[in-house]
C-alpha cells in the first residue's frame, strides 16, 4: 500500500506539474527550436500557470465544481488541446482540400507563429 | 610613444609618482602586518583609510602614466635572484596568513598553503603580462595593466571574503568600498570585449542537473531528523490550504476572512487543492516536498534566461551561484512559497519577453498575478521602459489578454489589492535588511556590478537591466516592501555576477583564465560556506514539545474554542490546532490594538487581564510556548480564573470568567 501511495504521489504530481505544460510547450516551440532544459523549464511553468487558471475559470465562470473527476478531466483536456491543434489542424486542412504542403509548412516550420512573433 | 614620453618634465613627475606609489604601498602593507600581529597598535594612532585613499589615488596616476621612461625590457626567464625573492615573499605570505588564521585549526594550513600559491601565481604573472606590452598603443597598455590589477584585486578580495566568512575579519578594510572599487578596474576589459563565447554544449548542460540535485540536498538538511516545517508562515499556509480543501468541491471566496483574501491570491490554494485531490498530498507534505522541488526546479529558468541573454557559461555560473546563495536559501527557510513560485514565473516571463513569445509571456504574467502580486507589479514596471524602448504594439495586446484572464480572480478582491499596495508603501516586509544582504552576497557583489557595467557600456537594455534598475530603486529608495524585493533582486544579482565572472574573468586564455577560475572557486566557496553553515545549524521556530501542546489543543478543546497566543506562536497555533486564534495584529478575531496587547502580556494585574479577556467569546484558552521571542507574563494566570489544562514545556490555560467551577 505504501508503494501505491508513493506511486500516486509521483505520477499524480507529474500529471499536474509537468504533462499539461509539456504538451503546451510544443505550441510555442517546435522540436528543434529549444533544448530539453528549456522544455523542462517551460513545462513546469506552463503547468503551474495553466492548471489553476483553467480550474479557476471553470469554477468562477462556468460553476464547475472542483472534484477529483472534474480536475482530472480538466487536466486531461488541457493536455490534449495542443496535441489536437498540432495534429488535428493539418489533418483537417488536408481533408478540406487546402494545400497540404502549405498547411504543413505553416504548422511545422515556423516555430508555431500562429501564436507568437518570430525572434 | 605616448604624451608622457614626449615631455620629459611631466615624465619625471610621473616617474616620481610611480616610485612614491610603490613606497607608500609597501608602508601600507607593513602597517597592516604590524596591526595584524599587534592589534590596535597602529589603528589607535593612525587612520588607515587616509593612507589607503592616498595609495589608491597615486595608483591611479601611476597606471595612467604608463610604464617608466626606461621602457619595457625584453622578456627574460626568471633568474635565480628573482626566484629567491619570490620564494621569500611567498614564505612570508604563508607565515602571515597562517598566523592570521591559526585560530580556525587545521584549515589554517590549507588556507595559508593556498594563499602562498596565489601570491606566487601573482608574482609570476604580473611581470609576465607587463613584458607583453611591447609595440602596443598606450591605451592597450593601460588597459592591460588595469586588467592585470583587476585580476589581482579580484583574487585579493575573494581571499579576504573567504577569510571573513570564516570569522577572520580584517576590521580595517571596508569590504563594501573594496567591492565597489573592483568593477572600475574591470572597465577596460569590458571595453575591449568584442565577442563572447556562446557555444552550446549538451554535456555542460548536465551541470544544471547537478545544480538541481544540489539544491534539493541542501534544502533537505534541515529536515534530517525533523518533521516540523521551517519558517514563520508555515502555520498560515497550512491553515489556508486546509481551509480551502475542507470546503471542496466549492471555492470559498465569499466566506473567506479579509486577511486570507488579501494575503493569498487564488492561484496558490487552487494549485494545492489540485495536489490534494490528485496525488493526495497533505498540506505539510506540500510545504516540505513541493516547496523543495520548486526551489530546485528554479535552476532551469535561471539557466535558460541567463543562457539566452548572456551565453551558456554565464548560465552555468548563475545556476551554481543560485544553488549556493544564502538569500535564496533564506527565502526557503522563511517558507516564502509564493515568492519561489513568483520567481519561476518572473524568470519565464523575462525569457518569453526576450524570445518575443507574447502569448507565452501573457501566461507567465497571469501566473504572477495568480500567485505573487509583488513580482507581478515588478514585471509590470519592467514592461513600461521595455515598451518605450521596443515600441512593440503586441505588448499592449498581451497586457489586455492578461487583464481579461485575471479579471475573474482580481475583481472580487480589487479593493483589498489597492489597499494592500497603498499599505506596502514605505513598508519593509519581513526579510533581512539590505545591509545584511550586502554582507551575505559580498563574494559576488563586485561581479554583479561588473555585469551591470557591462550592460551599461555595451548598451544592452534588456529586461534584466530594467529589473536591476527598478528593484535597486525600490530597495535603496525604500519605496515599498523593499526588504522582500531583496529575493528577486538577488536573482538578478546572481545573473549579473555570472555575466561579470564569465565575461571578465573566464573570457581570457592562459594564465588569466587560471586566475579567473580560482576567483570563481573562491566566490563559490565564500557563498557556499555561509549557506551550508546556515543549513546545518537551522532549526524550526518551535520544537516538538511546543507542537505537542498545540496538537493537544486540537484533540482536547471544543471545536468552537478561541486560543490567545503571541504573534510569534499564532501561525503555529492556527495551523496545527484548527481553532480560532486571537493574536496581536493578526487574523479576523482580534479586537485590540498593539498597545493593549503589550499591556496585557506584561501586566500582573488580574483584573486588567480578565477585563481584556472578557471582550472575547468563550470557551477561551491561552497558549504560552515559553519561547524567549514570545513573552507572555504567566504570573497573572495563577488564580481562580485560570486553570492550567496542559503544563509541559509549553502551557495551556483555560479561562473561566466566573472563576473555576
Amino acid at each position: 500500500m505504501v508503494v501505491l501511495e508513493w506511486l500516486r504521489y509521483i505520477f499524480g504530481s507529474l500529471f499536474i506539474l509537468f504533462i499539461p505544460g509539456f504538451s503546451w510547450s510544443w505550441i510555442f516551440f517546435k522540436k528543434d527550436k529549444i533544448d530539453w532544459i528549456e522544455r523542462i523549464a517551460l513545462s513546469v511553468g506552463l503547468s503551474v500557470a495553466l492548471v489553476p487558471l483553467t480550474i479557476l475559470w471553470l469554477n468562477y465562470v462556468f460553476g464547475v465544481k472542483i472534484t477529483l473527476l472534474n480536475t482530472i478531466l480538466a487536466v486531461c483536456i488541457l493536455s490534449a488541446l495542443p496535441v489536437a491543434y498540432i495534429y488535428g489542424v493539418p489533418y483537417y486542412r488536408r481533408r478540406r482540400g487546402i494545400d497540404p504542403k502549405s498547411a504543413d509548412e505553416e504548422t511545422t516550420s515556423e516555430d508555431s507563429d500562429t501564436l507568437d512573433n518570430q525572434d | 610613444m605616448s604624451f608622457f614620453d614626449n615631455n620629459n618634465k611631466v615624465r619625471n613627475i610621473f616617474d616620481f609618482v610611480q616610485d612614491l606609489f610603490a613606497a607608500l604601498l609597501i608602508v601600507l602593507l607593513l602597517l597592516l602586518l604590524i596591526e595584524t600581529f599587534f592589534s590596535g597598535s597602529v589603528t589607535s594612532n593612525f587612520n588607515f583609510n587616509n593612507l589607503l585613499i592616498a595609495v589608491m589615488a597615486l595608483g591611479v596616476l601611476a597606471i595612467i602614466s604608463g610604464p617608466k621612461s626606461h621602457g619595457v625590457e625584453a622578456r627574460r626567464p626568471i633568474g635565480i635572484g628573482t626566484a629567491i625573492f619570490i620564494g621569500c615573499v611567498v614564505l612570508c605570505s604563508v607565515l602571515f596568513i597562517w598566523h592570521t588564521t591559526r585560530g580556525i585549526g587545521w584549515i589554517s594550513y590549507a588556507v595559508s598553503g593556498l594563499g602562498g600559491l596565489l601570491v606566487s601565481l601573482m608574482l609570476v604573472l604580473v611581470p609576465y603580462f607587463e613584458l607583453r606590452l611591447k609595440d602596443k598603443s598606450t591605451f592597450v597598455k593601460i588597459a592591460r595593466i588595469v586588467t592585470t590589477s583587476y585580476f589581482q584585486l579580484s583574487l585579493l578580495f575573494t581571499v579576504l571574503v573567504l577569510l571573513k566568512v570564516n570569522n577572520i575579519d580584517i576590521v580595517f578594510i571596508n569590504y563594501r568600498i573594496f567591492a565597489c572599487i573592483i568593477p572600475l578596474f574591470a572597465i577596460p576589459g569590458i571595453l575591449s570585449l568584442d565577442q563572447t563565447n556562446r557555444k552550446s554544449s549538451s554535456k555542460i548542460s548536465l551541470l544544471v542537473i547537478a545544480g538541481f540535485f544540489f539544491v534539493i540536498l541542501i534544502r533537505l538538511i534541515p529536515y534530517t531528523g525533523n518533521d516540523i516545517p521551517l519558517g514563520y508562515d508555515a502555520g498560515i499556509y497550512k491553515y489556508v490550504m486546509e481551509r480551502y480543501s475542507a470546503v471542496l468541491p466549492a471555492f470559498p471566496e465569499a466566506d473567506l476572512p479579509e486577511w486570507i483574501r488579501g494575503l493569498v491570491p487564488q492561484g496558490f490554494p487552487i494549485l494545492t487543492d489540485t495536489f490534494h485531490l490528485i496525488p493526495g498530498l497533505s498540506a505539510i507534505q506540500l510545504m516540505q516536498w513541493f516547496f523543495i522541488a520548486m526551489g530546485a526546479l528554479l535552476v532551469f529558468p535561471i539557466f535558460v534566461v541567463t543562457r539566452k541573454l548572456f551565453g551558456i557559461k554565464a548560465g552555468i555560473i548563475a545556476v551554481i551561484l543560485y544553488a549556493l546563495s544564502f538569500t535564496q536559501y533564506s527565502a526557503f527557510t522563511f517558507a516564502y512559497f509564493k515568492n519561489v513560485l513568483g520567481l519561476y514565473f518572473f524568470l519565464l516571463a523575462i525569457y518569453s519577453l526576450e524570445s518575443r513569445k507574447y502569448v507565452l509571456m501573457a501566461l507567465m504574467y497571469v501566473g504572477l498575478g495568480m500567485f505573487h502580486r509583488p513580482e507581478f507589479l515588478l514585471f509590470s514596471l519592467i514592461l513600461v521602459p521595455y515598451f518605450f524602448r521596443s515600441r512593440e504594439v503586441k505588448l499592449l495586446y498581451t497586457a489586455v489578454l492578461v487583464v481579461i484572464l485575471l479579471v475573474p480572480m482580481w475583481l472580487p478582491r480589487i479593493d483589498l489589492y489597492v489597499v494592500a499596495v497603498g499599505g506596502a508603501v514605505g513598508e519593509a516586509g519581513v526579510f533581512f535588511s539590505f545591509t545584511k544582504y550586502q554582507q551575505v552576497a559580498l563574494a559576488y557583489l563586485p561581479f554583479s556590478l561588473i555585469g551591470f557595467i557591462y550592460m551599461l557600456v555595451k548598451k544592452k537594455w534588456n529586461s534584466i537591466f530594467f529589473a536591476f534598475v527598478i528593484i535597486a530603486v525600490i530597495i535603496v529608495g525604500r519605496i515599498l516592501f523593499y526588504d522582500r524585493y531583496i529575493i528577486p533582486f538577488d536573482i538578478i544579482m546572481i545573473i549579473l555576477a555570472a555575466v561579470g565572472i564569465s565575461y571578465t574573468l573566464l573570457n581570457l586564455k592562459g594564465a588569466f583564465r587560471v586566475v579567473g577560475m580560482v576567483v570563481l572557486l573562491l566566490v563559490l566557496a565564500s557563498s557556499g560556506i555561509i549557506t551550508i553553515r546556515d543549513a546545518t545549524q537551522l532549526e524550526p521556530l518551535i520544537n516538538t514539545d511546543q507542537l505537542a501542546a498545540i496538537e493537544w489543543i486540537e484533540d482536547n478543546t471544543e471545536e468552537d474554542a478561541f486560543i490567545i497566543a503571541s504573534s510569534y506562536d499564532a501561525p503555529w497555533v492556527l495551523g496545527w490546532s484548527g481553532r480560532k486564534v486571537i493574536a496581536p495584529g493578526m487574523f479576523e478575531w482580534n479586537e485590540h490594538n498593539q498597545q493593549e496587547w503589550i499591556t496585557f502580556f506584561k501586566t500582573n494585574d488580574i483584573d486588567g487581564a480578565t477585563q481584556f479577556l472578557d471582550e472575547y467569546e468563550q470557551p477561551l484558552y491561552i497558549y504560552s510556548s515559553n519561547n524567549s521571542e514570545s513573552y507572555i507574563g504567566i504570573e497573572k494566570f495563577n488564580n481562580q480564573y485560570f486553570a492550567p489544562v496542559y503544563n509541559d514545556v509549553a502551557i495551556v490555560y483555560r479561562y473561566y470568567p466566573g472563576g473555576m467551577p
